[in-house]
């Protein structure tokens, strides 16, 4: 007994996690990331769902030592080391929890661009967990 | 209009290791023409990198990714014998399900069968149609046969579009081979009996001449040559039997290592980036037989070319990384059980 | 009705593989009933409240039933309070509520956690469990990345310093030395600290708190009763809690809790004082940050401020307000349910001024404060009290 997150709770959430789309609200136009039931806002459920373009910056950031992370990410471990994980402020305002990948901790920056890209998460009882992670945006400043 | 490629995406891992670091690890370096290759991060494989590469032909696409048809996706080294990676990518690029997903494998043959699947799908049902192929083939790290092995992901969208770089002609050979780049199932890694047959280089000259011959055209029409290309040199050694020029030779594996199912259109994403329009491309794969190509390149390349971060800027933006990091990364240490 | 602590009672924190978690728990509750000046009957007890995340290899369900029987409080009408790292404090607060609500005369708050039972492995397994695990946990982190994340932006909001955020973990093993119960009762030199191993940048080994065993029971009843069971009755003067959105990113401001904040205008209100009335007070420092922010969401200090706290050694023993003489859970220990109830046992030893080493008494505190965090601040609950008249 732990914690653990199952196939059907991650299968609920494949559209933002594959495809970047989120929820924005009808009532007061909020864009809740990640989804939920009620607004984070106004506390009304009817949303309209909408492709974010994945671009956003580094809110904030930690770079979390080899045997640091939750168990799912041992492999992970394994093989990178440490790893990085960020609060991203998107372009669209909201704010998301990620891991930075393909990056060097050293060039990571409160402020820093990045974008969005489809990357393993982790392996789980023979199953391939999918998601997104950030990059750091090459693209721009 | 004609149905052709109208969109064109590459994805390359960040990781690059020097071969030379091969050749300090083991003491010999069985591809010595291969300076560098690509290799996928722990959280990259065929799937993530074919979702990368298809986003990037979706960007530059005049169709959008709910109006796909079908997707063909090749690879030789999904994460999943059984369960289609390419629905996985499916769900990664479009929130439709009304779509038709192929998945092609078998041997690095696959990715220019996609294409072809992608066309003629196209072509039969006037739909437009995503061609996918990603790889990262794996082997034994003590063997030679691992030491050129690399990673990449090239996409395209086909269609009906004003200058798409459209289909000439078709030559298909097979013939059966024994002993040679094979994987048992349940198996990791490639194997190669290294029989030295060269079955490649006889299927490839025998699918180039028919295809020459068939739809009469001589090799000085041709502008680029795209070949099957596991260890950086065997072009040249085709090249020089049919005896075309090697300028017009155009091939990653220098750069990134044998990608696989991904080499040959990775090839083609080199041409489709450099050439003009009008101009002839000859492609060709090998497995077990060879498929040969034709090409006229379309002015929606030159425009799908210009959109986004060119295949040269994605190439130059490697990392380079240790033998001990690619041992680490690629997942050889990671003990199972 | 006002609310009175009767008696306190905690085990030694620390890591204690021989010791079972019914040993642990018998252990704390028959201090708790020796520290009823004038005694009490067990079977006086009407209510239970047990605060515990039931790591380990044992019960479940039933927790509660299992260690009231386990300490001859069976049949008595028990509970489960489960809030993560602020159970034991909601334990408290809800035999505050009993007693307030007049149904009961005599309830029972405790926690207790036993975090060594398992393999490193598994126990690894239990190790963010409470923090939002379905997006925070698979991007990769636990608690030491999410209150990492929050320091770096308390660093770069107010320009706090990480040598001042550091120095909470000195200030408290300085504590730890003289409390006979404290789990790591050795001094740190800050410059040692901050060339630790890194455990999330900029967090190091030494800005989190450890492995820890432990139990702890607070005994209450009726103030109007409490003269039959002490002449010390220890008043509790305030009780405030409070919840926020578990996720860190769906929260507007990352340099402190709000949760906290919510809790501590509630106690405040319900005392009738305000920070600058508290004079000693164990706040959760589950990370170092954690008490910077505590600083500020109690508001000790200004928002932004915390750090100049530390810096000019206002929270010491010796300060105008005494912060974590226990040595906190940085150096004290933090058995996860245990934690907030060992608090209460702390403050209500300062207030009566009868702590079991000297030292460590903060001369003449009237007004004392616990503030105990669930998580990274998804809940968190604040007490106040008043020493014996």
């Amino acid at each position: 007994m732990s914690s653990y997150v199952s196939l059907p709770i991650f299968a609920s959430t494949l559209r933002e996690r594959y495809r970047l789309e989120e929820p924005r609200c009808r009532s007061c136009g909020t864009l809740n990331v990640p989804a939920r039931m009620a607004c984070i806002e106004c506390g009304r459920g009817d949303f309209d769902w909408e492709k974010l373009t994945g671009r956003g910056r580094v809110f904030t950031y930690t770079v979390i030592a080899r045997g640091g992370a939750p168990t799912e990410f041992d492999e992970q471990q394994i093989m990178s080391g440490s790893l990085v994980v960020a609060i991203v402020e998107l372009e669209e305002g909201a704010k998301v929890v990620a891991q930075l990948t393909d990056c060097d901790p050293e060039e990571v920056r409160v402020g820093s661009p990045l974008k969005a890209v489809f990357r393993k998460l982790y392996d789980q009882e023979g199953v391939v967990r999918y998601g997104y992670k950030f990059v750091m945006d090459e693209e721009r400043e | 209009m004609a149905t052709g490629i109208v969109a064109h995406g590459a994805y390359v891992p960040k990781n690059r290791l020097p071969l030379e670091e091969v050749r300090r690890f083991w003491g010999g370096l069985s591809t010595p023409a291969i300076k560098e290759k690509a290799f996928p991060s722990y959280d990259e494989d065929p799937v993530t990198m074919g979702v990368e590469a298809g986003r990037q032909a979706l960007e530059r696409s005049p169709f959008g990714a709910e109006e796909l048809g079908a997707i063909f996706f090749a690879t030789t080294s999904g994460p999943y014998e059984e369960k289609p990676n390419v629905s996985t990518i499916a769900s990664a690029l479009t929130g439709s399900s009304r779509i038709r997903v192929v998945e092609m494998g078998g041997s690095p043959r696959a990715g220019l069968q996609a294409l072809l699947s992608a066309w003629e799908f196209s072509a039969s049902w006037s739909k437009p149609a995503m061609a996918i192929a990603s790889d990262a083939p794996i082997a034994h790290p003590a063997s030679s046969l691992e030491h050129g092995l690399g990673a990449g992901a090239a996409a395209f969208v086909i269609g009906e579009g004003e200058g798409a770089t459209t289909l000439e002609a078709v030559e298909s050979i097979s013939v059966e081979t024994f002993g040679e780049r094979f994987r048992r199932r349940g198996q990791s890694y490639l194997q190669d009996l290294e029989l030295r047959q060269d079955e490649l280089t006889g299927s490839v000259l025998k699918a180039i001449e028919g295809l020459m011959e068939g739809a009469r055209i001589s090799l000085s029409q041709v502008e680029a040559l795209v070949l099957p290309d596991p260890d950086g040199g065997t072009p040249a050694r085709i090249a020089k039997a049919l005896g075309a020029s090697p300028e017009k030779l155009l091939s990653l594996t220098p750069r990134i290592g044998d990608t696989g199912a991904a080499s040959v259109p990775l090839g083609l994403i080199a041409a489709l980036e450099k050439l003009e329009a009008g101009k002839r491309i000859l492609v060709c794969s090998y497995g077990a037989g060879a498929d040969a190509t034709s090409w006229i390149m379309g002015e929606a390349s030159i425009v799908s070319r210009q959109r986004g971060r060119s295949l040269e800027d994605i190439l130059e933006r490697g990392r380079i990384r240790s033998y001990g990091d690619y041992l680490k990364l690629r997942g050889f240490l990671v003990q199972k059980g | 009705m006002e609310v009175a602590v009767i008696g306190v009672g905690q085990t030694s924190f620390g890591t204690f593989p021989k010791k079972s978690l019914k040993a642990l728990f018998f252990e704390a509750f028959q201090e708790a009933l020796r520290d009823v000046e004038k005694g009490l009957d067990p079977k006086e007890i009407e209510e239970a409240w047990i605060g515990t995340l039931s790591t380990g290899g044992g019960q479940l369900g039933n927790q509660a039933a299992l260690l009231c029987e386990t300490v001859g409080l069976a049949g008595v009408s028990a509970h489960h309070v489960e809030n993560a790292c602020a159970s034991g404090g909601f334990a408290f607060r809800n035999a505050v509520m009993a007693i307030r609500s007049g149904r009961c005369r005599v309830a029972m708050a405790a926690g207790i956690e036993k975090m060594t039972d398992l393999p490193r492995e598994r126990n690894r397994l239990w190790l963010g469990v409470s923090g939002d695990v379905e997006w925070e946990r698979l991007a990769g982190t636990n608690f030491p990345g999410i209150y990492a994340m929050l320091a770096r932006r308390h660093m770069y909001e107010h320009g706090t310093l990480k040598e001042w955020i550091t120095g909470v973990a000195v200030k408290n093993h300085a504590n730890a030395v003289h409390n006979p119960k404290a789990q790591f009762r050795f001094p740190i030199d800050l410059e040692r600290a901050m060339r630790a191993p890194m455990l999330a940048d900029p967090l190091t080994v030494f800005d989190a708190c450890g492995i820890t065993d432990g139990a702890a029971v607070a005994i209450v009843c009726r103030a109007d009763e409490a003269r039959r069971y002490t002449d010390r009755p220890v008043m509790v003067m305030g009780s405030g809690a409070a919840t926020d959105y578990l996720a860190i990113h769906d929260r507007k401001d990352l340099t402190g809790l709000l949760a906290a904040r919510k809790a501590a205008a509630q106690a405040y209100k319900e005392a009738g004082v305000g920070p600058k009335d508290i004079q000693v007070a164990e706040v959760h420092d589950c990370f170092t940050i954690a008490e910077i922010m505590a600083y500020e969401d109690l508001g000790f200090c200004e928002d932004g401020q915390g750090g100049f706290l530390i810096r000019d050694g206002l929270t010491k023993l010796d300060g105008p307000i005494p912060v974590n003489p226990s040595g906190g859970l940085k150096a004290k220990g933090h058995p996860i349910g245990a934690t907030g109830i060992g608090q209460i046992c702390e403050i209500v030893h300062q207030l009566r001024g009868d702590v079991q080493e000297p030292i460590r008494q903060v001369k003449g505190a009237r007004i004392g404060l616990t503030h105990n965090v669930g998580g990274s601040g998804g809940t968190a609950v604040v007490h106040i009290f008043r020493s014996p008249e």
